[in-house]
């Protein structure tokens, strides 16, 4: 078959009208589908929390994740700052636990620390945050350190007391860790998010 | 004085100074126990507020400053547990009826957003439902004014088309011309 036939027979079946009608009853079909999938079925994207420790450079007037404090003075308190970042595309209400456990205690995403194996630095409402979450611009930043999504650098005093000292038999120091919690609104109690971290501090004194 | 009447006023001294002992420890009991519930009130109202905030999409413009009013509720009620183990009953009692008159005002204002929206979707419903009918009846329309009549026509083209063949004699076969 030529190109000239199948010209031919292109522009004989072809009917302009018939073809216009399909494409908007296309256009059609499918912006009714959108609008219904959206409006019954809009599931919340999958997010994520993040949790840092920053040291405060008064040089340089900002945070810094490095010098983290490697001993802790028995009767000298230091001081650390925690950040948490709501990446959860929904207002999150945040609860931080301190704990100071063995050196040698493993830590996992799955349970928290029970409190047979580690001690309460503060009580657990004593760290709470409601956040916005972060939108798409705010997802880019890197080094912000304060918006709705945040909760801004705040300060921890460190400190080691007697009631700890049972955490030093056969070690020389202890893990402070820091666990972030959320609020279930389904459950009406704070679940353990899976989100931590923790500093090591060899104890003198 | 005789005595009999310096007994009679010790005894009274005494009794008076218990009583308002007695008197002072329970209104100091009451003040806790009205801090600690509306300490809880307060935490009832947060809750309530953030369920209710689930309901409404991240992206309403109003969701960020209720967020923000929430929290600085939440803030209030921290401060009002710190006061209670400070002993200081009367600013606990300040501080946690501040958090509930502002999550009163925000839990009109998500009810009111909330409302605002099963307006906005009822109207947006309507519209898809009656749009949704005239599309049923376009369709309806199109078929039986233009698809069945050509779909006719094209039948009897076809039958047209028809021929009888015969092959042998006193034998009738069916075929098609053209095809």
């Amino acid at each position: 078959m030529g190109r000239k036939d199948f010209n031919k027979i292109f522009t004989k079946n072809f009917n302009s009208k018939r073809f216009i009608s399909l494409i908007v009853v296309s256009i059609i079909i499918i912006v009714i589908v959108t609008i219904f999938s959206t409006t019954f079925f809009s599931y919340p994207r999958e997010g994520f929390s993040e949790i840092s420790l920053l040291q405060y450079n008064e040089g340089e007037d900002t945070y810094e994740t490095t010098m983290q404090p490697y001993f802790i003075h028995r009767h000298i308190n230091d001081t650390t700052y925690f950040m948490i970042k709501n990446f959860e595309n929904k207002v999150t209400y945040y609860q931080l636990q301190i704990k100071i456990t063995k050196l040698s205690q493993t830590v996992n995403s799955v349970t928290p620390l029970f409190t047979t194996k580690c001690y309460l630095m503060y009580s657990n409402h004593t760290y709470e945050k409601i956040l916005f979450p972060a939108n798409k611009q705010e997802k880019q930043e890197t080094d912000a350190f304060s918006g709705n999504y945040i909760w801004s650098p705040t300060n921890v005093t460190l400190y080691f007391s007697s009631q700890f000292d049972s955490l030093l038999v056969g070690e020389g120091g202890v893990k402070i860790v820091f666990e972030v919690w959320k609020y279930n609104t389904q459950t009406e109690e704070f679940s353990y998010s899976g989100i931590f971290a923790f500093i090591e501090l060899y104890v003198i004194g | 004085m005789s005595r009999y009447c310096k007994a009679r006023s010790i005894g009274m001294l005494t009794l008076l100074f218990f009583s308002l002992f007695l008197m002072n420890n329970r209104s100091y009991a009451q003040t806790e126990q009205e801090a600690l519930t509306l300490i809880n009130n307060a935490n009832e109202k947060l809750v309530e507020a953030l369920e209710f905030l689930e309901e409404i999409p991240i992206t309403n413009s109003e969701t960020k400053q209720l967020t923000l009013e929430m929290d600085s509720a939440l803030q209030l009620i921290q401060e009002a547990k710190l006061k209670i183990i400070e002993n200081d009953y009367s600013t606990a009692i300040q501080k946690a009826n501040e958090a509930i008159e502002k999550l009163d005002s925000v839990l009109e204002q998500i009810e009111e957003i909330i409302k605002n929206n099963k307006q906005k979707s009822t109207i947006l419903f309507s519209l898809l439902g009656v749009f949704s009918a005239l599309l049923i009846v376009g369709v309806f329309y199109l078929f039986l004014t233009k698809i069945y009549p050509w779909y006719k026509i094209k039948k009897v083209e076809n039958y047209e088309k028809l021929e009888i063949i015969y092959e042998n004699e006193g034998e009738l076969n069916y075929g098609e011309k053209g095809f």
